[in-house]
């Protein structure tokens, strides 16, 4: 009985958030104060229930009404304090994922001061893109300056740039949106740029065997250090760069596994 | 657990052409001495670029 209430609850939290987030969209703002009331009477009579999704919805509902008073960009100042809470949510609530993930809100390389959602992302896809790009890193401007956005940008796809820690976790456990999988280009499965006529198979063909000297001598050279050298089409102008393999550590992984260790 | 790097190479750059051409003129399959230091610097930049820390 408490199983389904809370589930309801979580179900309403999140379409409530969703309203809020599609209100701010069209600049409206009157209509919600009413409803964002008799929620709050809602999550009063449920208190006892303390499933840990709820309480995290809970906080959110509580900030809502907050944000409301604000009138512009509610969504954001929203996202803005409680963006953590729904990130966190993707993960643990499977449930809801997909809900949840409608709700996310990432910086992206068509307009890095903008906050966009996913939706968002996939109307302005290309049409033979069928996969979510993202890159993890420390800070946007660092991720800004990566060598490997430049190719994609160069090639007119978009790129999402999670500069939270939590985010590459959140991506991870969503894999998949609206059909399209979710992939960070730092990883080394990615293909969207690679060439699938003829003709570039032949000329990369070419290359790996031209280059295979220099491969080969870098791989004797670095040892265990790296798993494979190979020939890459995803670079523009650095020499080269290191990908993580797809089931592996990412860097930004790693260095939060070692920032964990002690 | 560490990540498992792969390191891919830009066949169309400068660089990378000049170090095959140094590989191919060796007779051992290895490059002089400098050519090994730029190389060794040339991954440790990458790794640095990609996020890694260098150890």
């Amino acid at each position: 009985m408490i199983k389904v209430m809370s589930k309801k609850l979580v179900r309403k939290t999140i379409d409530m958030i969703k309203e809020l987030a599609a209100e701010a969209e069209e600049e409206e703002s009157s209509e919600e104060e009413a409803d964002a009331d008799a929620d709050g009477e809602k999550k009063e009579e449920s208190e006892e229930k303390e499933d840990e999704e709820k309480s995290d919805e809970k906080k959110d509902d509580e900030e809502k009404d907050k944000s409301e008073e604000e009138e512009e960009d509610k969504y954001l100042t929203f996202w803005n304090n409680f963006g953590k809470s729904i990130k966190l949510g993707v993960i643990e609530d499977s449930s809801n994922r997909l809900k949840l993930a409608k709700l996310l809100r990432f910086y992206s390389t068509e307009d890095p001061d903008k906050l966009h959602s996913l939706d968002d992302y996939i109307g302005r896809m290309k049409s033979d893109q069928d996969t979510i790009l993202y890159l993890p890193g420390d800070s946007k401007s660092a991720i800004l300056k990566s060598p490997i956005l430049k190719k994609y940008k160069q090639k007119g796809y978009e790129v999402l740039l999670l500069d939270d820690p939590i985010d590459e976790f959140t991506t991870q456990h969503l894999t998949e949106y609206e059909k399209r999988k979710v992939k960070s280009i730092a990883k080394d499965d990615v293909s969207v740029l690679e060439d699938s006529d003829k003709n570039a198979k032949k000329k990369t063909q070419k290359l790996k065997e031209m280059y295979k000297p220099l491969t080969d001598w870098y791989k004797k050279h670095l040892g265990k250090q790296v798993e494979k050298v190979a020939i890459s089409q995803k670079l523009d102008d650095s020499p080269l760069f290191i990908f993580t393999s797809q089931y592996g550590f990412s860097a930004q992984m790693e260095k939060i596994n070692k920032a964990q260790a002690f | 657990m560490m990540a498992k790097k792969s390191l891919e190479i830009n066949p169309s750059h400068p660089v990378m052409k000049a170090l095959l051409e140094k590989i191919k003129e060796s007779d051992d399959n290895s490059p002089d001495e400098a050519s090994i230091e730029y190389a060794d610097l040339l991954y440790q930049m990458a790794l640095l670029q990609s996020g890694f820390a260098i150890e």
